[in-house]
């Protein structure tokens, strides 16, 4: 039988520590109601309605907004290029991106020369603000680099000023600022792969491009993968850092859809009259990307010999 | 020893510590106040003025702030202070609409803000009623007029909501120009000769020929006092002012720069031509969808045959057929020849592509190379785009060069090109300037809280900063223009940079459009409507800048049917408001 005074003691203590969790937990909780949850359920609503700024109230007008997609022409530049840029960025960050991430931290890894030196230069990036690395890469870029490998065009412009050349000098950049978190992921995921592992490979007389691809590469699977399908989730809200390189005046023809969004609400801070249509837009991006993510996610799983 | 030690490391800070406290003290001494000991006992009355940071930057408002303190050092505006204490603050908040929402989160009673929506102020409540500050006249600083009178009709009607209260008046008029260099000119003959006078071509011969009449084809001192002789000897028309280009590159100047990571100044260029060749009424309609217009047109760029269409009564229904008016398409066709020109090996004829187009030229670069590529080993430039605040903006440029003669802030001599005519049948029309945005001196709604002592003070403040002393020494101090009328005072005429000058000369010998309006497509969809230069060309993409069109290939006729495209009817109609809705 519980006396009364151990009754007592045993709900003070879980008191104490539900106490204890709630204010461990209820700031996140609060922060994540506001900037995700509201602002999720806000932006859905958006995209259904439609502000007055006569009278400052909004009013449900259903599909209008997404219709006003099609029919305005100044929505030509997203269909025409945005899209596509975010696409094409997603691809290169991908392709071209992880690749070289995994081949760095496996050279890191595998401990090769210099290879602790190549850890701090690649991440560096990551600890160092965009902006003042942006503004080192801009002038670096098209004065610099430009007139050394002779890349200017015929009016002396850089490969920063090139219209044929903007995109890819900016997606340079950015594979270059994705190394360091990328490459410091896929090095603590080869880590954790057993030592005993490459004690075999070792005896097997398996040399160092099968080790990766054989050995390494099926065992960190469930790192790429994380990689990939958030890639996926954010094709159309990543900027690429153009904000950061043209602020509002990047060009159409190098625009993505995520930077269009940031700029249509940058442009017209509390002009909300301004908002719905980028909602909707948002709604429609969802409704694509979503099903990919699910899709990625499911044949990642497929292709991970770990699960089996 | 440690305790040594730390005694005199605690010793060392301690005197580091006093050194600051003194160096913080004392600094109000520097406004000249006496040191009689009731004023340096007593606490001062206290005003905080906040301006945008921007390149109009805020030299003019200290010295308010100190003309102020030095004339009111043994005055009590409130019980038990004596004197005012004027504190100047630049900040960035004080730009676009959201300013509209937020200025009460801040300490400044007066406000000089940049591109926000008047009426937004007015709406979130955030603007202090300053009507009797506004109209009531000048008198205690021995002047006629009120604010209200020193300001145009145009800005009367609009801070003025159309008859109802002031909220805001004006604060700067920032005009979108070509700017040249006058002694580049005189030294190398650039100027229009008189008919019968100068050279075969037609340029002068020496500083001393007579030179031309200019675009408004006048000369001299006219019945009201107005000084003609600005534009004397500069192109009256597109292709005299093309012809001028080809002389600077023969003569080894550059005729054009601007900044090549800023290629919205070169394509709001285009308003000031527009205005120009529309004339103030026209080009005013943009913001009053009000009136007849009768130089619209239509082109087709297969051919790029110009079709001319009917009169058309504009009104609020069809407002976006003003995007079919002639001046914005002759804008264009300027700008065209500008940037596309070629010479024989096809390298750009008037503007170094690196520079103009090159994304890693800052403003103040262009500013720099403009007015340094007179100096020795520099390439000279004859004319720079950019907004009538770059020269205050420049002063770091200014003061590097100031050991040379002629070079100063003060002694050099920058001018505004007037818009030559498009064609020889307008030379002698009057020249319209225009102002690409909207700027504005607003009282924090916060005041309201304050005692009338203070608030009387406040006011005093802000009704001293627009008595003609105050107006002339903006004039002075910014080289810019407040867009009141008013006499200059306390300075002559000399002692003023000829940018500042011809700056006040304009103002007051012709009319400038003002891009806002109290109409309700302005007030709630200005960005769609104006600065709004997008345009789609079938084939050939969106595009947002001409410079940038105009390198793909784009023609001026491609970018203005671009333009029309893409506010047509459909994107008109969405602008709405109430019931509408």
């Amino acid at each position: 039988m519980i006396t009364k005074f151990e009754w007592n003691d045993k709900r003070k203590r879980a008191v104490k520590k539900w106490s204890f969790y709630a204010a461990l937990i209820i700031l996140p909780l609060i922060q994540w109601a506001i900037m995700y949850v509201y602002v999720n359920i806000n932006s859905f609503l958006l995209a259904f309605r439609r502000f007055d700024p006569a009278s400052e109230t909004w009013s449900f007008v259903w599909f209008d907004n997404f219709v006003s997609l099609f029919n305005d022409p100044s929505m030509a530049g997203i269909w025409e290029y945005a899209i596509w840029n975010s696409l094409g960025a997603w691809g290169i960050s991908v392709f071209v991106g992880i690749t070289l991430q995994l081949l760095f931290a496996y050279y890191i890894f595998k401990k090769g020369p210099a290879g602790q030196f190549f850890r701090v230069v690649l991440f560096l990036p990551s600890i160092l603000s965009a902006t003042v690395l942006i503004s080192i890469y801009k002038y670096y870029a098209d004065v610099f680099i430009s007139k050394i490998f002779n890349l200017t065009d015929s009016q002396g412009l850089g490969i920063i000023s090139n219209n044929n050349t903007r995109f890819m000098s900016i997606m340079f950049f950015n594979v270059y600022m994705s190394f360091g978190v990328g490459v410091l992921m896929y090095t603590s995921a080869m880590t954790s792969i057993s030592e005993s592992v490459f004690d075999a490979c070792k005896i097997d007389g398996v040399n160092a491009l099968q080790e990766f691809f054989v050995i390494v590469l099926p065992q960190i699977v469930p790192t790429i993968t994380v990689f990939i399908v958030t890639g996926i989730a954010g094709i159309f809200t990543n900027q690429i850092n153009l904000f950061s390189f043209y602020q509002q005046r990047a060009i159409p023809k190098i625009q993505t859809v995520g930077y269009y969004l940031y700029i249509q609400i940058y442009n017209n801070g509390s002009n909300y009259q301004y908002y719905s249509q980028p909602a909707a837009l948002g709604i429609m991006i969802t409704l694509v990307t979503a099903p990919v993510v699910l899709f990625a996610r499911w044949g990642m799983k497929k292709v991970n010999p770990m699960e089996d | 020893m440690r305790k040594a030690l730390k005694r005199t490391a605690v010793m060392a800070l301690a005197m580091t510590l006093a050194c600051g406290m003194v160096g913080c003290g004392g600094g109000n001494d520097s406004s000249g106040n006496d040191s009689s000991s009731s004023s340096t006992k007593m606490p001062k009355s206290e005003i905080s003025v906040g301006v945008w940071d921007g390149g109009l930057r805020y030299n003019w408002a200290e010295r308010w702030a100190e003309d102020f303190e030095k004339a009111n050092v043994n005055r009590s505006f409130e019980d038990g202070k004596m004197g005012v204490d004027v504190t100047v603050t630049p900040s960035k908040a004080f730009l676009d609409d959201k300013c509209a929402e937020t200025l009460t989160d801040y300490e400044a009673d007066i406000v000089f803000n940049e591109q926000v929506n008047y009426y937004k102020f007015i709406t979130n409540e955030t603007a202090y009623n300053i009507d009797e500050w506004v109209t009531a006249p000048l008198t205690e600083f021995g002047e006629t007029k009120s604010i209200e009178d020193k300001m145009s009709d145009w800005d009367k009607k609009y801070y003025g909501q159309d008859g109802g209260e002031y909220y805001g008046v004006p604060w700067n008029n920032s005009i979108l120009a070509i700017n040249y260099d006058i002694k580049l000119f005189e030294d190398n003959n650039f100027y229009y000769a008189a008919t019968g006078e100068g050279d075969s071509d037609g340029f002068v011969t020496s500083i001393d020929t007579p030179r031309s009449l200019g675009p408004d084809g006048k000369t001299g001192i006219g019945d009201n006092g107005e000084d003609y002789t600005q534009d004397d000897g500069m192109p009256a028309t597109y292709d005299d002012f093309f012809k001028l280009c080809d002389k600077m590159v023969d003569s080894g100047v550059t005729p054009f720069t601007w900044a090549g990571g800023f290629q919205k100044y070169v394509t709001q260029l285009l308003y000031t031509l527009a205005a120009d060749f529309e004339g103030y009424d026209d080009m005013q309609m943009n913001y009053t969808f009000d009136g007849e217009e009768d130089g619209l047109i239509s082109i087709d760029t297969a051919t790029n045959v110009i079709t001319r269409l009917e009169k058309t009564l504009i009104n609020t229904d069809n407002g976006y057929l003003l995007r079919k008016q002639e001046g914005m398409y002759q804008a264009l066709k300027f700008m065209e020849r500008v940037i596309t020109t070629t010479d024989d090996n096809n390298q750009l004829k008037y503007i170094n592509g690196s520079d103009c187009f090159g994304e890693s030229v800052s403003h103040l670069n262009a500013q720099y190379k403009f007015l340094g590529g007179t100096l020795p080993g520099g390439t000279p430039v004859a004319m720079f785009i950019d907004g009538t605040w770059w020269y205050n903006e420049a002063y770091v440029a200014f003061n590097e060069m100031s050991a040379l003669p002629g070079y100063g802030h003060y002694d050099r001599r920058i001018g505004l090109m007037p818009m030559p005519k498009a064609t020889k049948d307008m030379v002698g029309q009057d020249a319209t300037w225009m102002s690409v945005f909207i700027t504005t001196c607003t009282v924090n709604a916060n005041i309201g809280e304050y005692s009338e002592d203070k608030i009387a003070l406040i006011r005093e403040f802000f009704r001293y900063i627009h008595t003609d002393k105050a107006l002339t020494s903006y004039l002075y101090d910014a080289h810019s223009m407040r867009p009141y009328t008013f006499e200059l005072t306390d300075f002559e005429e000399s002692d003023f940079s000829t940018y500042a000058i011809q700056q006040y000369n304009i103002y007051n010998k012709s009319k400038v459009v003002q891009p806002y309006s109290s109409h309700y497509k302005i007030r709630y969809y200005l960005n769609d409507w104006h600065n709004n230069f997008e345009s789609y060309v079938d084939g050939k993409g969106s595009y947002s800048y001409i410079t940038t069109a105009f390198n793909a290939g784009v023609t001026a006729e491609e970018y203005f049917e671009g333009m029309v495209a893409l506010m047509n009817k459909t994107k008109w109609d969405g602008m709405i408001i109430g019931a509408d809705v």
